[in-house]
């Protein structure tokens, strides 16, 4: 039984929601406070996409990338404990059949 | 103890994002792109020390025989992969603007993608390999081969010639960061440090469920 009673983890989705929110809130104010807003389009086509301020794509995309490969493992690991509570449940059916038998 | 984790994981982290988009003063010379710094070398960490568990676990699971260091051993490799894809990608993203190309093939590049390499190798070894202690043996001599590799990549900017600037972190560090940049790397770096151990501790008691479900499937198949 011991497994069955570590089943009552659950990775708390609810928690997930608000910090990608809130995440995301902090990367539109950072874009507003470094002034990058107001200086036009992120990736100038002139020689300024040389300018040291005008990288901020690559920031997006590190970032981005990071925090999809974290949510898209932490979504792997949700998916496997519902497949084991499947197949506990399943063998949970199984053992009452056998005693019954 | 484990939501306490959590919850100081995910205000650390907050912090983190706020300090790195917000608070920290852009450097001069590579402006913006640098920020990735915050998000990189953090990763890099974390790589190298997830190779270290995964050998530290696999000599003690050698040594002991007991199976929850080899969960330890297989849940950190499985991170490592996460993190060590994540090291290559985030530096090449940042190698482009800064040195013009997506990748090069530098020696801290080049023992990172061994390890990248190694990652693989022991979990396909753990995949393919004989279900049971024999194939976690096999295992084990992968991860100690990964653990070689970690020094390799964190001495590579000294012993050999490389575009990676001064190491910002660990015994030999020689950081040029002003105060707030280091401020905010050290934050960065908990914060991911911290993640990786919740991480780390929720794969743990996932994989020790999936240990004994395969025990019961195994009880199962022998009684019939």
């Amino acid at each position: 039984m011991r497994f069955i009673n570590m089943l009552q983890y659950r990775i708390n989705k609810f928690v997930i929601a608000p910090f990608v929110f809130a995440a995301f809130f902090f990367l539109c104010k950072g874009l507003v406070g470094m002034d990058l807003m107001a200086a036009g389009p992120l990736a100038p086509s002139s020689s300024e996409a040389d300018g040291p301020q005008d990288n901020l794509k690559f920031l997006f995309a590190v970032f981005f990338i990071t925090w999809i490969a974290f949510f898209a493992y932490i979504f792997f690991l949700s998916k496997r404990l519902s497949e084991m509570k499947r197949e506990i449940e399943e063998l949970r059916k199984s053992m009452v059949v056998s005693s019954q038998e | 103890m484990r939501t306490a984790l959590f919850t100081i994981t995910t205000i650390l982290m907050l912090s983190t994002i706020y300090m790195i988009f917000i608070w920290v003063p852009t450097e001069h010379n590579l402006g913006v792109s640098q920020r990735i710094f915050y998000f990189h070398v953090p990763l890099a960490w974390i790589g190298m020390v997830s190779i270290i568990v995964v050998g530290v676990a696999s000599v003690a699971h050698l040594v002991s025989g007991n199976n929850k260091w080899d969960a330890l051993a297989y849940s950190s490799a499985e991170l490592g992969v996460i993190f060590a894809t994540l090291i290559l990608v985030t530096g090449a993203i940042w190698a482009k603007p800064v040195w013009g190309v997506w990748w090069s093939w530098d020696p801290k590049l080049t023992t990172t993608l061994i390890l990248w390499f190694i990652y693989i190798g022991y979990l396909m070894v753990r995949a393919y390999s004989p279900s049971g202690s024999q194939g976690r043996r096999y295992a084990s001599v992968v991860a100690l081969l990964g653990a070689i590799d970690a020094p390799l990549i964190y001495l590579a900017s000294i012993w050999w010639r490389t575009a990676h600037p001064d190491l910002n972190i660990g015994p030999l560090a020689e950081s040029s960061l002003d105060s707030d940049m280091l401020l905010t790397f050290v934050v960065a770096l908990i914060a991911f440090t911290l993640f990786y151990v919740y991480l780390l501790w929720e794969r743990v008691r996932i994989r020790r469920v999936e240990d004994t479900l395969d025990e019961v499937y195994q009880y199962a198949s022998v009684s019939n």
